[in-house]
C-alpha cells in the first residue's frame, strides 16, 4: 500500500492513452498531487487535445488497471496509486 | 510534442492586398509529427518503433520573399538516446501552408467578431515565423512532473501484399501516399446491419486487425479482421459520445480475444434515413447529407482517439432510397481525407489473411 511517507519524493507510474499506443514514464510524482492534476499534466503531455471542436474542456478519466476502477479527480496519489501502477487515459468524447 | 524554436505568426491580406493584421498562430503538431513519423517508418527511414525518435520544427522560407515568410515546414528527426547510425537528423516531406488552415480560420473569426473584416469577405494569407526571443519550452521541460516516453514497437506481420490485393476489390483509386486498408465484405455487411437496427440513432464501434509489413518490399498495410461494438455510449439522432466505459470495455475484448490485434480505427453510422425522413426522396439524392462525411465532431474525435497515421474512420451512410453506403477516412499529410480501400469478398481471419 502506498502511503505518503516523510522523506519520499513519490512513486512511479506508467501512463497510456486507450490504444495503449502511447505510453509515458512517470517519475517521482508527488504523493500529494491529485489524480486531476495528473491527468491534466499527462494528457498535455501525451499531445491528447484539451478541448473539443467547439472549445469546450474534454473530459479524460483516469482508469487504474490494478483496481479496474476509474479514479476519482480529487483523489490523492499517495493513497490511490502504488509504485509501477498503470493507469490509462480514457475520455469522453462525441462523435455526430 | 516537437521542438519548435519559432512562433508562427498569420498576416491576412484583402484583396485589394492591404493587411488585415497578424495573429498569433497556435498550432497542433501532432497529426504532422505522425504523419511524417510513419512516412519513415513504411519506406524503411525510421524503426517501427515509436516514443524513440526526436522531433524538430523546422520552417521553409519562400525563395521570392525569404524570411520571415514561410511557404511551409517540415520535420527533422533525431534519435532520443544520441546512438542512430547517422548523427544527422532525417527531414520530413515538406508540409504547405494549408496545414495552418483551421488557424487561418481563427485568425479569419477572430477579426471578423472584432469588425476588422466583414462578413463573408475573402482574404488571402501569408505564415511568418520568427525565433522566440526567450525559446520555447516543450510541454514535457514544463511539466511539474518528470516524464519520458516508454518505447512502443508497431508489430506488422510478415504479409504478401499482392497475395492481399489479389483476393480483393479497390473501390477507387489508392494514391502511392496511402496505407493500403483492407476491410472485410462481411465486417462491412454486419456494420450496415448494426446501423439498420439502431434506427434513429447513431452507433458506432472499433475497428481492430492488425498491421502487416509486405515481404515483397518496404510497405506497410492494415487488414480490419472485425469490429468491437461501442457499449456504453450515449446515442442520439445526431450525436454519440463514446464514454470512458465505451474504452475499458473495448480494451477488455480485445484482451479476451487474445489475437494481438490493435485498435485500427472507429465507425459509426449517419442515419440519414431519419435526418431527412420529412424530405422527398429526390431533395434527399441531393442532400449533402446523403454522401458520406465527417463532422467537426467527427474529425475531433479521430485526433482525440486516432492520431496515429494508419488510424482510419469508416462512415456508413444509411439512406432512405439507396443501400447503405460507405466511407473510410484517414490521415494523410497530417489532415484527414476520404480515402478508397479494398474490400475482402471473403472475410479475413483473425490474422488478417483471405478466407478465400
Amino acid at each position: 500500500m502506498s502511503v505518503a511517507t516523510v522523506g519520499k519524493i513519490g512513486i512511479g507510474l506508467t501512463v497510456s492513452d486507450v490504444s495503449g499506443q502511447k505510453m509515458k514514464k512517470v517519475n517521482q510524482v508527488p504523493y500529494d498531487a491529485t489524480i486531476g492534476e495528473l491527468i491534466q499534466e499527462l494528457s498535455a503531455q501525451m499531445q491528447l487535445p484539451q478541448n473539443d471542436v467547439v472549445g469546450r474542456p474534454l473530459k479524460y478519466q483516469a482508469r487504474l488497471d490494478r483496481e479496474a476502477r476509474h479514479l476519482q479527480p480529487f483523489e490523492r496519489v499517495g493513497e490511490a496509486l502504488r509504485n509501477g501502477d498503470n493507469v490509462m487515459l480514457q475520455p469522453n468524447v462525441d462523435a455526430g | 510534442m516537437p521542438k519548435n524554436d519559432y512562433q508562427f505568426v498569420l498576416e491576412l491580406f484583402r484583396e485589394d492586398r492591404s493587411s488585415v493584421g497578424r495573429a498569433l498562430v497556435s498550432v497542433d503538431w501532432e497529426p504532422a509529427v505522425e504523419w511524417a513519423e510513419f512516412e519513415e517508418m513504411r519506406h524503411g527511414q525510421l524503426p517501427p518503433v515509436f516514443g524513440v525518435t526526436g522531433c524538430a520544427v523546422e520552417p521553409i522560407w519562400q525563395e521570392e520573399v525569404g524570411e520571415p515568410v514561410v511557404k511551409g515546414f517540415c520535420l527533422a528527426f533525431s534519435s532520443k538516446n544520441g546512438r542512430a547510425a547517422n548523427p544527422a537528423p532525417l527531414r520530413s516531406q515538406a508540409f504547405d501552408t494549408t496545414y495552418f488552415e483551421a488557424s487561418v480560420a481563427a485568425a479569419y473569426a477572430n477579426f471578423r467578431d472584432a469588425n476588422v473584416l466583414k462578413a463573408e469577405e475573402k482574404v488571402s494569407y501569408q505564415v511568418l515565423a520568427f525565433v522566440h526571443e526567450e525559446g520555447n519550452q516543450t510541454s514535457e521541460e514544463n511539466s511539474i512532473f518528470d516524464t519520458e516516453d516508454v518505447a512502443q514497437t508497431l508489430v506488422l506481420l510478415p504479409s504478401s501484399l499482392s497475395a492481399a490485393r489479389s483476393v480483393a476489390t479497390k473501390t477507387g483509386e489508392l494514391p502511392e501516399e496511402l496505407l493500403p486498408a483492407f476491410v472485410p465484405a462481411t465486417l462491412l455487411e454486419e456494420i450496415a446491419e448494426l446501423s439498420r437496427a439502431a434506427e434513429a440513432k447513431e452507433t458506432g464501434g472499433i475497428l481492430i486487425g492488425h498491421l502487416h509489413r509486405d515481404e515483397d518490399g518496404a510497405e506497410i498495410f492494415a487488414t480490419v479482421t472485425t469490429q468491437i461494438p461501442a457499449q456504453y455510449t450515449e446515442a442520439e439522432l445526431m450525436k454519440l459520445t463514446f464514454t470512458s466505459e465505451t474504452w475499458t470495455d473495448v480494451r477488455n475484448a480485445l484482451q479476451l480475444r487474445r489475437r494481438d490485434e490493435i485498435m485500427l480505427g472507429w465507425w459509426h453510422s449517419h442515419p440519414a434515413r431519419a435526418w431527412c425522413k420529412d424530405c422527398s426522396v429526390e431533395s434527399q439524392r441531393q442532400c449533402p447529407y446523403a454522401r458520406g462525411f465527417l463532422s467537426s465532431h467527427d474529425r475531433g474525435l479521430h485526433r482525440t482517439m486516432f492520431s496515429r497515421a494508419y488510424s482510419l474512420a469508416l462512415v456508413v451512410n444509411d439512406v432512405g432510397f439507396a443501400p447503405p453506403s460507405f466511407s473510410l477516412f484517414g490521415w494523410k499529410g497530417g489532415g484527414i481525407v476520404e480515402r478508397d480501400f479494398y474490400i475482402v469478398d471473403g472475410g479475413v481471419n483473425a490474422e488478417g489473411e483471405s478466407k478465400n
